[in-house]
């Protein structure tokens, strides 16, 4: 059993180098849809935290994504069908969960960087290690206040890569 | 009427045949006039007889009549899944477009799949495969005062995955059911989001979506319900949803809302369950879950999710005394992590203060978006410290401050008064039709807010047999939010409503008031716990109460509230008001408010008020229903 879970483990770093999850957007720029600036940018997500305004032009329960995320609606940049298409769940996650992600990867633990870890591949049995790397290099993963999402999965990426103890681990 | 046909080649004799057969069988059963077909088509009886379907989608229909024939509707349906027409306003073959209709109509009739040979539908497939539904839990997002589409709460459905952990929740995929808002109008917004103007979509998305719009951008707590339905149910549930992806539905604010067009899913999932059937006039989220909590065996198990500024209240409760000063220290300069005081911590307790520090810097970057960049170097400063202690964080669980939703006392109100008012003794009946105030047991409820919404009081006077409509409340909104050191919201309020008053110098005198208000309140925990409020407030009368018939001021408005007991609270007010224009006047009230729960949905209330010298004494039994 424990074998068998190494060579899963063996073969998630793979994925994780070669195929969509992270390889993908190692040498881009951004995440090829955009989609969390499109949600973001939406109303309802932006400056209506100030309470007379809410009260006067409330958008809330009517938020965004009606269209984006409408069920079968055909395909449209990150979305197909209403779901996220799987070549960029990962990009769409870190996109939206940025500051979440950067807090618990302080922190050493989390529900999002759980996720992360899940979406990437990472066997459960190995979370605790994924937490620790991203705790132990949370400087080089987070280089600037600037840090995009798209940065952290290409450093996060190489982490994992060159990870002495988690390539060891995966054998 | 629908779609394209892409290649519609004329169908065989064997098949024309066959679907004779079909629809004679289908006729024979009349599974046209069965609950199963009637919901799949969301019908409902018509106001002059019939049923008519709320879809207002015409792609959502096969047959021209679909919307309110449920016969005509199922005659095209076993016509069309004999083609390959594309049908729907999703371009496709109507057996992949209408998955949920072909199911039950196959069970139902038993199709032979060599005279009707079943289509393979690989953007249903992908859509379920990428959904991987284990099962369905019910999303309640408690209510947000400080947007009134959302007041009243709203409710969503997540298709749990398989293999998914407490923490991989996030990952599942909600259906939700919202409106397609197109103005920025707010009279606009109010006036058709009332009359059906809107067009309410359903969708689907990851959770963690409405996790940062509910928990951390709103601070709303969340209850999850996880419902008992089988595999079969669940798939029956997103193969009706995946067919809704054809139509809309005219959004109505007050009935036809988010929380109405769930319960139709759940029916869709289980028709033995009737949850439409409780809502008629309009259907406030928590009653739905009310609703579904009250049917025996659906919750199987309940789920608080802590908003981030509940989380940041109750890890300020574990601070130790000597920690205290350091949050703030932390705050004004991250640096102050390396300082000796900080070092000499344990370093789990380090840890704590660090991750406190920075729950807070999320919540006011989430709160206002236009302080985000100014917060980010502390943020970092507070990130970087942090990860340098290299342990991970203790898991701390955050309690619910108010208890589920489901365990407030109901919405509506009556109530039977007694009273005495200037040596006359008098009857009142009184009637809310929502929702809460602030002396309603708080139990379930924001514990600090207060929405009345279509309250009626009746009175009648004995000595001198007279009736009179007492008040009319059109809406009473009140939003107390307590200030401390880390947390500065303003409070506000908001009344409309009618009263006829000075009834002992003026036979029936009337007045129209409209008050509004902006204030600060703060709660403190001692020896009881309490609440201090002040207002000010502008207030607009009208009416053949005064000279002018109008008169218009302002003024202020002090008052506690406290928590005696745990089912005996108090409420102690005065207001001042002065009417420099219209009739010139002034107008002095105070009032001490006790409220004794005596069950869920009974409270005793006493109330002593003076006003204009006049003093009122008044008992009531209130019954919530």
């Amino acid at each position: 059993m424990k074998a068998a879970h190494g060579i899963f483990w063996g073969v998630g770093l793979a994925v994780l180098i070669t195929t969509p999850a992270l390889a993908d957007i190692a040498s881009d720029t951004g995440p090829g849809c955009g989609l969390g600036k499109i949600l973001w940018g939406q109303p309802g997500f932006t400056g209506k935290h100030h309470i007379m305004q809410q009260v006067l032009a409330s958008t809330t329960n009517v938020t965004f994504g009606t269209q984006t995320f409408g069920i079968s609606t055909g395909t449209s940049g990150c979305t197909n069908d209403g779901v996220v298409a799987s070549n960029q769940k990962v990009n769409v996650f870190a996109d939206a969960n940025l500051d979440r992600l950067r807090q618990e990867m302080a922190q050493g633990r989390g529900e999002y960087l759980a996720s992360l870890a899940t979406l990437i591949g990472v066997p459960a049995e190995r979370h605790s290690d994924f937490f620790a790397l991203t705790q132990e290099k949370y400087s080089t993963l987070f280089k600037s206040e600037q840090t995009t999402s798209n940065e952290l999965l290409v450093a996060l990426n190489q982490e994992l890569s060159s990870h002495p103890e988690l390539v060891q681990a995966s054998r | 009427m629908s779609g394209t046909s892409a290649i519609a080649q004329p169908p065989s004799a064997d098949q024309t045949a066959y679907l004779a057969d079909l629809t004679t069988h289908a006729r024979e059963l009349r599974l046209a006039e069965r609950r199963d077909w009637q919901l799949l088509l969301h019908y409902t009886p018509a106001l002059l007889g019939g049923v008519i379907s709320r879809a207002d989608g015409a792609p959502f229909f096969l047959s021209p009549d679909g919307k309110t024939n449920p016969q005509a509707e199922l005659d095209a349906t076993l016509e069309k899944f004999f083609t390959d027409a594309l049908v729907g306003r999703t371009g496709q073959q109507a057996q992949c477009a209408f998955p949920a209709r072909y199911q039950w109509l196959k069970g139902q009739l038993g199709f032979d799949p060599a005279r009707l040979p079943e289509r393979t539908c690989e953007r249903l497939q992908r859509w379920l495969d990428e959904i991987n539904p284990a099962a369905v839990t019910l999303i309640f997002p408690s209510a947000y005062m400080n947007n009134p589409s959302s007041m009243f709460g709203h409710t969503l459905l997540r298709i749990d995955q398989q293999g998914q952990t407490p923490e991989t929740r996030i990952l599942a995929y909600v259906i939700n059911y919202a409106a397609d808002v197109d103005t920025d109008n707010a009279f606009l917004y109010g006036m058709r989001g009332l009359l059906g103007g809107f067009k309410g979509y359903f969708s689907t998305m990851p959770y963690y979506l409405k996790v940062r719009e509910y928990s951390d951008m709103d601070n709303r707590d969340i209850w999850e319900y996880r419902l008992n339905f089988t595999d079969a149910q669940v798939r029956r549930l997103l193969l009706h949803a995946w067919e809704l992806g054809n139509t809309w539905f005219d959004y109505y604010y007050f009935k036809e809302n988010c929380s109405y067009h769930l319960l139709t899913l759940l029916e869709i999932a289980d028709p033995a369950l009737h949850l439409t059937d409780h809502f008629w006039v309009w259907t406030i989220p928590v009653n739905t879950v009310r609703v579904i909590t009250a049917q025996q065996g659906l919750v199987a198990s309940t789920t608080f999710r802590p908003s981030g500024f509940s989380k940041i209240q109750h890890k300020r409760t574990l601070l130790h005394d000597e920690e205290q000063p350091l949050l703030p220290r932390l705050l004004d300069d991250p640096a102050s992590s390396h300082s000796d005081a900080f070092r000499h911590l344990p370093v789990e307790r380090q840890a704590f203060l660090l991750d406190l520090a920075s729950d807070y810097v999320q919540y006011r970057q989430a709160d206002d978006p236009g302080r985000r960049a100014r917060l980010e170097p502390q943020q970092r400063a507070l990130l970087t410290a942090r990860s340098e202690l290299k342990i991970p964080s203790e898991e701390i669980e955050t309690p619910s401050s108010t208890g589920p939703p489901e365990t407030g006392h109901a919405t509506a109100r009556a109530g039977v008064a007694f009273g005495i008012v200037d040596h006359e003794t008098f009857e009142e009946l009184t009637v809310r039709a929502g929702y809460h105030d602030l002396l309603d047991d708080a139990g379930g409820y924001l514990p600090t807010a207060q929405i009345e919404a279509l309250a009626l009081r009746l009175r009648h006077y004995n000595r001198t047999d007279r009736n009179r409509v007492k008040s009319f409340t059109l809406v009473n909104i009140l939003s107390l939010s307590p200030m401390d050191t880390l947390f500065a919201k303003p409070s506000w309020k908001v009344n409309a409503g009618f009263e006829s008053i000075k009834e002992h110098r003026c036979g029936n005198c009337n007045s129209i008031n409209l008050n509004t208000g902006a204030g600060a309140a703060v709660e403190t925990p001692r020896l009881v716990h309490s609440v201090l409020y002040a207002f000010a407030e502008a207030d607009l009368n009208y009416g053949n109460a005064y000279a002018r018939d109008h008169r218009i001021g302002g003024g202020g408005t002090i008052g506690l509230l406290a928590d005696l007991t745990p089912r005996w609270k108090l409420h102690l007010f005065v207001t001042a008001l002065s009417f420099p224009l219209g009739e010139r006047s002034s107008d002095l009230r105070s009032s001490l408010q006790q409220r004794l729960t005596l069950t869920q949905n009974l409270a005793l209330r006493l109330e002593l008020t003076r006003r204009d010298r006049q003093d009122e004494a008044m008992l009531t039994l209130h019954y919530y229903f």
